[in-house]
């Protein structure tokens, strides 16, 4: 296939760039040159557009404005060493008793402390709320009890971005550099000695929680909050690395590159070399700072999920967890609408999910709220199986995408592993999925097969419209992509290093544009590309209306 | 020199040789220019006041430029102006020298503003009360076919969706590349390709329409 018409564009402006004639250029391209002509003309003429120039008084205004920023911003930092009381312990009592005192007079007292306390980051009582836990520290005076407080605070800060989201409100920049700051000097602390073994496994987990959740919620981070986000991606990618114990990455994690975006690229380890693992057909190279997760032995033809980046060498893992091809057993996919939203629980198709630190929430801009289309990737706890059907109340939702603020309020979509039968029920995943009556007789599935059961919800049951083996049991190992979305033909399309196609038996969820972002599950061709089984799009709206 | 009698072969080494040390010019010109860059960015960073003059004079009139495409008004294209460098001022003592050029880093933070401005504007519309006059050294003539040929060019951007309006300004009329565009706009540089067609094709669509109209 020759190229494609966007670089053989992208060439011809550059060459009309480097001062060439617009004919000879065309003359090259002689299939192209009708399509390329108007569109050169349209490129030359933009560069030709007067530049509007600003009026001098103005840019004048702005000067001594600027400068005096410049000025006072040079004094304050000069200024702050000298008049620090905390600076000065034999200062920190009269300081705490002066800040308690003013705190106390200004804001009325602790009435509004206790207000404070349950404050998100969107509220004026926010910043009292931060204060006060700052002032916690001051009594803190054993090295290991502070970085345990700061990360109690730090996880803090991830369950107030988690509600944020799940109340649908965009996430700003002060939860996120509270987050980070804490993170920092929790980890500082624990750098700095022989911490005792907990609090560098606490502080590793809860780094993996954070970085989890930031990718996640990369949409809902104010567009003018978007370099702050990146900063404390590094900070807590980079905290794992050092507790770890691994070597500095390779390609230098970039607070820009991250605030991009990050794809990620689920499928089967078919190969592993030193400088790149083979995933379902892509090449997606790995260096010594690449986090690795699970069983890391033998990991060809285990279940690999890469956070990745674009590094100058091509797709670059930032870090790998591993599954078992067996775990998918444990997991399920349930698509519907969000029945009750209570607390630390949700409600869909009958079921109940908990959620946990663990979870992430994928809300695009939508709200976490009953009546929402969602799908719900679970998980049911080892010791909750019992003879391979899970007790209802240990599904843990792994991961929530909101995908449209509205959707048919009875339809319910169970995607996992078809194992058997128990009482006349399938069992998928673990879940029992009750017949309805009315159901219509549907052929037994092998078990292992990853099958799709399709039907209206009535109670605990399920009217079973259609049921459709995915896979067979020697096929498992679909590859998923999930990231923003890049058409590079009708049919043809990209996320991240991953193409796939569409073809007319894929089932796409909302709005397939270019530019928006989605998750997608396929079938590895020879040719390295996918077949796009299911693409649920999660969100087509831009950052600001056009 | 004189190559009169010399070989084919020996004509080609001496024009390779030629573009070779042409191209080595051109790279320690850029790296120099590079250099020249960090240093000033370093000495912006502790406030020397040469430096943060550069730093204005370089770049007030492109973001006023930037904005005044996008917004249509003079005050408010200023008022942008001078709040993306009070931003860039603030954020400065955090940027990192990366090799990425300081350009695409303003115009990050000036999109963001951008974006932030149009937000607030959608929750309060405001109405123009006047249109201020650019006070120029050049003839009203000229400065009446500059304002048509920019009007132009600003209502068929408006057109546009709002990355692809980006791509068109930083590419064309800030004269971008595009691995910096990406920077500016999040994306991949094939992300910045595919914009920069589908703007191309609309923007065609749209201007032969207005001719027409």
């Amino acid at each position: 296939m020759g190229r494609d018409f966007k670089t053989i564009l992208n060439e011809c402006l550059q060459e009309i760039e480097a001062g060439q004639p617009l004919e000879a250029i065309l003359e090259r391209y002689p299939e192209e040159a009708d399509e390329l002509r108007p569109l050169l003309l349209t490129a030359q003429s933009l560069r030709a557009t007067p530049i509007a120039r600003p009026r001098s008084h103005a840019q004048q205004a702005g000067w001594q404005r600027f400068l005096g920023e410049a000025i006072a911003l040079r004094r304050a930092r000069e200024r702050r060493p000298v008049f620090s009381l905390w600076a000065r312990p034999l200062l920190r009592p009269v300081a705490i008793a002066a800040s308690l005192l003013l705190t106390l007079f200004f804001l009325g007292g602790g009435a509004t402390v206790y207000a404070a306390s349950s404050s998100l980051p969107d509220s004026a009582l926010y910043p009292l709320k931060l204060a006060t836990e700052e002032a916690r520290l001051w009594f803190v005076f054993d090295e290991d009890d502070r970085a345990g407080i700061l990360l109690d605070q730090s996880e803090t800060r991830m369950t107030e971005i988690r509600k944020l989201v799940q109340q649908g409100k965009p996430v700003e920049g002060n939860v996120l550099s509270a987050m980070r700051g804490r993170m920092t000097r929790a980890t500082d602390i624990i750098n700095k000695r022989d911490a005792p073994q907990e609090l560098v496994a606490r502080a590793n987990e809860l780094s993996a929680q954070q970085e989890n959740i930031l990718i996640a919620i990369g949409e809902n981070v104010l567009a003018g909050d978007k370099d702050e986000y990146g900063e404390v991606l590094v900070v807590v990618h980079e905290v794992r690395i050092e507790l770890q114990g691994l070597s500095e990455p390779a390609v230098q994690l970039d607070p820009q590159t991250l605030s991009q975006g990050i794809s990620s690229f689920t499928g089967l380890v078919e190969q592993r070399e030193d400088d790149a693992w083979t995933i379902s057909g892509t090449k997606i190279l790995v260096d010594e700072a690449t986090i690795v997760e699970g069983d890391t032995g033998d990991v060809v033809g285990q279940i690999a999920q890469l956070t990745i980046i674009s590094g100058p060498g091509g797709p670059q893992a930032i870090g790998i967890s591993l599954r078992g091809s067996e775990d998918l057993a444990k997991t399920a996919t349930i698509s519907g609408v969000i029945d009750k939203v209570d607390g630390s629980k949700i409600q869909l198709g009958g079921r109940t999910f908990k959620l946990d630190a663990s979870t992430v929430i994928d809300a695009g801009s939508f709200a976490m709220k009953a009546g929402v289309h969602a799908r719900v990737e679970s998980e049911c706890a080892e010791e909750a199986l019992v003879e391979g059907v899970c007790q209802e109340s240990e599904l843990v939702a792994k991961r929530i995408v909101l995908l449209a603020s509205e959707g048919s309020p009875e339809t319910v979509t169970v995607e996992g592993v078809y194992q058997g039968q128990d009482d006349g029920s399938w069992v998928i995943a673990g879940i029992p999925i009750e017949f309805a009556p009315e159901s219509p007789t549907l052929i037994t599935p092998p078990v292992n097969t990853l099958v799709e059961v399709t039907g209206n919800q009535e109670g605990q049951a399920i009217v079973v419209a259609t049921a459709e083996s995915i896979r067979p049991p020697e096929e498992l190992g679909l590859v998923k992509l999930e990231g923003v979305v890049d058409q590079l033909d009708d049919n043809q399309w990209q996320i991240g290093p991953a193409l796939f196609r569409t073809t007319a038996a894929t089932r796409i969820g909302g709005e397939l544009i270019p530019e928006a972002r989605a998750v997608v599950w396929g079938l590895p061709n020879e040719d390295g590309s996918l077949d796009a089984i299911f693409v649920d799009v999660l969100d087509t709206r831009s950052l600001i209306a056009p | 020199m004189d190559t009169t009698g010399m070989s084919v072969q020996t004509l080609s080494l001496l024009a390779w040789e030629r573009s070779i040390r042409t191209r080595a010019h051109e790279r320690s010109g850029q790296s120099a220019q590079v250099r020249r860059e960090e240093e000033l960015i370093r000495r912006a960073q502790e406030f020397d006041q040469e430096a943060l003059g550069w730093l204005y004079e370089l770049f007030y009139p492109k973001l006023y430029n930037y904005a005044y495409l996008q917004l249509g008004n003079v005050h408010q294209a200023e008022d942008l102006a001078s709040e993306v460098l009070l931003r860039v001022l603030e954020s400065l003592k955090g940027y990192r020298f990366r090799g990425v050029p300081l350009a695409a880093w303003v115009f990050r933070i000036a999109r963001n503003c951008l974006i932030d401005l149009s937000r607030r504007r959608q929750r309060r519309p405001q109405v123009g009360l006047y249109e201020g006059i650019p006070d120029t050294q050049d003839s009203p003539q000229a400065v009446a076919e500059r304002s048509v040929a920019q009007d132009e060019v600003r209502l068929a951007l408006t057109k546009l969706t709002e990355e692809q309006r980006q791509v068109i300004i930083l590419k064309f009329v800030e004269n971008m590349d595009n691995a910096s565009v990406a920077r500016v706009l999040g994306r991949s540089q094939g992300a910045v390709k595919s914009l920069q067609h589908r703007a191309l094709v609309s923007l065609r669509k749209i201007i032969s329409s207005q001719e027409v109209e």
